[in-house]
């Protein structure tokens, strides 16, 4: 029950906001804080309660349901968590009450559809994460896009319809493959659309594969799929980029550690050098571009594109250290880009503009916002110490180790972590220093409200840096299921445990001299 | 005579219908047209019935033409409204439905 | 020869006999001045519901059995459809009461036409001879010629009726054409004794090679074409739903095409594994052309109405794709779908009649810019039809749609149920750019929207609860359909 609690609550929320609407906004806003923090706390409980001994899906019928629904077809309302979708869950519960605060003043118009909207998605993701049955995860993954596109299309920016109907476009068109590959699978799987049971060989599975596959790529997005994701997120509000950045994307690479690696190893396989090359080309791509945009929200956008690559590639390797630091730098993203996201929104606030040559000067003026914006753009950066550090090492250092494919493409991607030093540091350096101009000077420093809203966020962002342990133990049984199940090239000495990591000197080393050069790059200029 | 004559007689009946329906713009002649085809039908259904030796061919004979008349009883009450406001039943003139 | 009387069991023919009835009383009712217009309308309502109470009645009773030397079939099939149109009727009837207004004078007629025409589909669902079902369909044919061009005065709506006349009648020619060459071939008109004639033991008989018979299926298929608007026999349907009173535009999408298919469907899925494979072969170009025409053409339309018309032509594509599987599962799905998509095509018309200003109706998507924040309930009714038609969960049009494409995966019609996902990301787009219209666009002009009427309240009311259920918990349908095919099996 108490998962489907967690599921459903949100929705009970919009309910109970459509009926008390006539109460005022204050009352609506209360509400939906009210419920995005209610379900935060009860979520948290299916941490407590999470039982690391456990492979597979948690037994606890706490957390574990499994009801008829359509016994017509087969499909059953069939919930549970193992260890990667437990964190997508908590990043989910996490993330909606702070995009509820950080929307409290912003929304002129339409503010009880608003917060039904994201009270909305958050059910529609919670369900994708926990869904195990098909047909209840492809209900979920569809009607999700309604309140998003609502999220983009009324409250967005002045391109929002074409960005909007491109946000749906590209993604129906990837879950209408998806359809077809989950009913092919169906009939495969003795008429029942239960996840726990599909196992063995499917035929065609490369096709499959590829249907599965290309309907998480668009989500991730994976190079070149893309280009719907920096139109979404430049014409999104703030809270959508949040969200969309934050738990969207993770559902595309969910998507593919859920089904497409232990559903069809072979096939994985057969097309990692072409996923892996694509992914590197996203991650230097997406890195390359961002260092060029003009405006603050692209540039974040792109970075996403770039580190989402890093993502993919640490899931493809076949390495057990590689997808876990994969799945950590899942939430990782949704922690420092939902941070960025909602930064860039204060600024936007205040200044009206985005443009990054309309800054300048910021840190003199807004103090604390620009050492939490520094923190975040560390993290973002991988400064170790930070989160972002820890996921992007474990997925290079294991995919160079034991990835089941050429060092070079690991070399190559390790460019990415150059890059973004540069281009982030590089936009700091020109949002922040320099001399303010009369508008710049006068911009108001962050309310305690936004630091309110920033600073949980930074909270996990020191703890998964410095003691990822809390992090990685739970999902650890999980990913080496996966991993046994992926793995189709000859065992590979393992690495040595995660919190050993520190004494790998060396990539540290480059790493730390990476940001020293593009510190004084900044200072020099 | 065989059964086939009347089927090829048939056929042209209702070959003749359609190539009407098709080229011919006067509301009306392609109403007539249309009940040619009709007619066409019945025959067969006759000519069949009587080379099965049963009677139904020549039960639903009776159905189609009772269904043929008040079809024209419709048909022709339709078309007047159309003259009505038109002053033509030229199929082509009456165009005013398009997107 | 004596004359034998069959004997006729009267209760199981209730759902029609309630139907005539009706029609008799509001027939003679309609000639008193003082009894008010709109308590046609309702008697209409009563009298539908009683039937469809009793449909439900005998479906549940699980009859089986057949009437007047086996001409007519009252099973779980046909009584499902029965269902299908009497709701048809019922929202319509609902959606009718206010659109014509209390004072007009010639309500007696429409209603009755409406009772004719149901009565007509249900004789289609019904027939278990060509005959019956050549009857039923030219029943429902003649009747909805004239609701079609109903409104006199209106050089549109007689133009309509015109279009709807001559290319129906066309089509009817065809099809009694086609029922003939397959008399001709099979020597009988009784459609399980044609489809036992197709197959000795396990193999194929000498019949399902003739080429009369494959020439009158062929005829067949043409005549079903038309009447149920598949591409490329479509052309029809566009003009008449623009042109017809919206209400009828809203009748003639739902019941009439569900009828067409209920025939086409007995005829059709027990017989396509019979006949050569070319068959099946064109009912799968048919279905992937029908969605992809109607879709793409649906894109470029302004005129709403002209939309639901183009995209109830691709509705009728994905029916299609049940139809080719020729397999239970693809008989179900499309009943489901069948049923489903009246009740959302309905609420969609339903939508457009409640979006009305003094000067008329307002169909051109543009004028609904902005409707999102000035008129909630009528942008919320509009947004969950489309949203169903698009195929969102958790709507009915979901479920739908997913289960006519499991029934192709099982018949290994990959192509075509690819070709139909894609087909829906497509629909998406014309349907979400009503929404986007709705919401995210401001009005160029300030249009003064008559009060909503509440009979189409409770319309739409019920049929978004309809589409709701059905969505969340589809078993509610879909078992119902599901046993009424295995029961035909048995």
């Amino acid at each position: 029950m108490l998962l489907s609690i967690v599921i459903f609550l949100p929705l009970l929320g919009v309910i109970a906001i459509a009926l008390l609407r006539g109460l005022g906004a204050n009352a609506v806003k209360w509400i939906a804080l009210g419920i995005g923090l209610l379900t935060f706390v009860i979520s948290i409980r299916l941490y407590t309660e999470f039982d690391t001994a456990n492979v597979g899906f948690q037994t606890n019928s706490e957390v574990y349901q499994k009801l008829d629904w359509i016994p017509g077809i087969g499909a059953s309302y069939h919930i549970g968590i193992d260890g990667i979708s437990l964190w997508l869950v908590l990043l989910t519960t996490f993330l909606t009450p702070i995009c509820i605060i950080a929307a409290w003043n912003s929304v002129e118009k339409g503010l009880s559809g608003f917060m039904m909207s994201l009270l909305a998605l958050e059910t529609g993701m919670l369900g994708v994460f926990c869904a195990l049955d098909l047909f209840l995860f492809f209900v979920f993954w569809e009607s999700m896009l309604i309140p998003m596109y609502f999220l983009i299309g009324i409250w967005g920016g002045e391109r929002r319809i074409y960005a909007t109907i491109k946000f749906v476009l590209y993604t129906m068109a990837g879950s209408a493959l998806m359809l077809v590959g989950i009913l092919a699978l169906y009939f495969q799987n003795n008429n029942s659309f239960d996840i726990t049971t599909l196992q063995g060989q499917f035929e065609p599975s490369n096709l499959l594969f590829l249907a599965f596959f290309i309907a998480f790529a668009i989500k991730v997005p994976l190079f070149p799929f893309h280009t719907w994701l920096p139109d979404a997120h430049v014409e999104a509000p703030t809270v959508g980029s949040v969200i969309l950045a934050g738990v969207l994307l993770k559902m595309g690479t969910y998507g593919i550690v859920r089904f497409c690696l232990p559903l069809f190893p072979e096939a994985a396989a057969h097309y990692t050098p072409l996923i892996v090359t694509l992914a590197v080309i996203g991650i230097i791509y997406g890195a390359l571009v961002a260092m060029v945009q003009p405006d603050l929200k692209k540039l974040v956008a792109y970075s996403s594109v770039s580190h989402l690559g890093f993502v993919v590639l640490g899931l493809f390797s076949q390495n057990g250290t590689a997808i876990q630091g994969s799945v950590l730098q899942m939430v990782n993203h949704g922690l420092s880009t939902g941070a960025l996201f909602l930064l860039v929104g204060m600024i936007y606030e205040r200044r009206h503009s985005r443009m990054i040559v309309d800054f300048g000067g910021l840190a003199k003026k807004m103090p604390i916002f620009a050492t939490i914006f520094l923190i975040v753009t560390l993290s973002s950066i991988g400064l170790p110490g930070l989160n972002g550090f820890v996921g992007e090492f474990m997925i290079l250092l294991g995919s160079y180790v034991g990835g089941a494919f050429s060092k070079w493409y690991v070399v190559l991607a390790t460019t990415g972590v150059i890059l973004a030093a540069v281009y982030m540091l590089w936009m700091f350096q020109r949002v922040m220093f320099g001399t303010p101009d009369d508008i710049n000077a006068s911009l108001p420093d962050l309310k305690p409200r936004e630091i309110a809203v920033l600073l949980p966020i930074l909270l996990f962002i020191f703890w998964i840096g410095v003691g990822p342990n809390t992090f990685l133990e739970p999902m650890a049984a999980s990913v080496k299921e996966i991993e046994a199940k992926v793995r189709v090239i000859p065992e590979t000495p393992a690495v040595g445990q995660v919190n050993q990591m520190d004494t790998d000197d060396a990539v540290v080393d480059v790493k730390t001299a990476t940001l020293k050069i593009n510190e004084e790059e900044a200072l020099s200029k | 005579m065989a059964l086939q004559y009347y089927l090829i007689l048939s056929a042209l009946l209702f070959t003749i219908g359609v190539i009407g329906v098709l080229v011919r713009r006067n509301a009306i002649i392609i109403f007539m047209c249309i009940e040619l085809m009709l007619n066409a039908a019945n025959l067969a259904f006759v000519a069949i019935s009587r080379n099965l030796g049963t009677a139904e061919g020549q039960l639903f004979v009776f159905f189609v033409m009772a269904v043929a008349a008040a079809e024209v009883a419709i048909g022709l009450a339709i078309i007047v409204s159309v003259f009505k406001h038109r002053e033509t039943i030229n199929v082509d003139e009456v165009n005013s439905l398009k997107g | 020869m004596p004359l034998e009387i069959p004997d006729i069991n009267w209760s199981l023919l209730m759902p029609q006999l309630v139907i005539v009835s009706t029609l008799l009383i509001v027939l003679v009712f309609d000639m008193f001045d003082a009894i008010s217009k709109k308590t046609l309308g309702w008697m209409t309502i009563v009298g539908a519901g009683i039937a469809l109470w009793s449909s439900i009645d005998l479906l549940q009773a699980g009859t089986d059995q057949t009437q007047f030397n086996e001409m007519f079939r009252i099973d779980s099939y046909s009584l499902f459809f029965n269902i299908i149109f009497l709701v048809s009727t019922i929202l319509v009837a609902l959606v009718s009461i206010s659109y014509l207004g209390s004072g007009d004078k010639k309500q007696g007629p429409y209603y009755l036409l409406i009772l004719l025409a149901t009565l007509g589909m249900m004789l289609m669902a019904a027939g278990n001879e060509l005959i019956i079902v050549f009857l039923g369909l030219e029943l429902m044919s003649l009747s909805l010629y004239v609701l079609a061009s109903y409104f006199r005065e209106s050089p549109a709506s007689s133009e309509a009726g015109m279009k709807y006349l001559l290319l129906g009648a066309f089509a009817s020619a065809f099809f009694l054409y086609g029922i003939a060459l397959v008399y001709g071939a099979a020597g009988t008109t009784n459609i399980p004794e044609i489809i036992s004639k197709l197959s000795v033991g396990d193999q194929l008989s000498l019949l399902s090679e003739s080429p009369l018979f494959l020439a009158g299926i062929f005829l067949l298929i043409v005549g079903f074409g038309f009447k149920v608007a598949i591409v490329p026999f479509h052309q029809w349907a566009p003009d008449v739903y623009e042109g017809a009173p919206t209400t009828i535009a809203a009748f003639i999408s739902a019941g009439p095409k569900a009828a067409g298919f209920a025939a086409f469907l007995t005829i059709f899925v027990d017989a396509l594994p019979k006949l050569p494979t070319q068959a099946t072969g064109v009912i799968v170009l048919l279905a992937m052309l029908t969605m992809t025409v109607g879709n793409v053409i649906a894109i470029a339309q302004t005129n709403i109405k002209r939309m639901l018309a183009y995209s109830s032509i691709a509705h009728a594509g994905y029916v299609m794709i049940g139809l080719a599987a020729a397999n239970p599962d693809g008989k179900s799905s499309a009943m489901l779908y069948l049923f489903i998509y009246c009740v959302m095509n309905i609420g969609a018309f339903g939508v457009v009649i409640m979006a009305r200003t003094a000067d008329g109706e307002n169909l051109m998507i543009s004028d609904y810019a902005g409707l999102g924040f000035r008129k909630p309930l009528l942008a919320m009714f509009m947004t969950l039809m489309l949203l169903s038609l698009a195929g969102f969960p958790p709507t009915a049009g979901f479920v739908g749609k997913l289960y006519v494409f499991k029934s192709a995966v099982e018949a290994r019609h990959y192509w075509l149920v690819i070709f139909g996902a894609i087909n829906t990301a497509i629909s998406a787009f014309y349907y979400l750019r009503v929404v986007v219209t709705m919401y995210m666009r401001e009005p160029e002009e300030e249009l003064e929207f008559k009060p909503y009427p509440p009979t189409l309240v409770i319309g739409l009311v019920l049929a978004a609860i309809g589409i709701l259920l059905i969505g969340i918990l589809p078993s509610l349908l879909l078992d119902q359909a599901q046993s009424a095919v295995q029961s035909a099996l048995l």
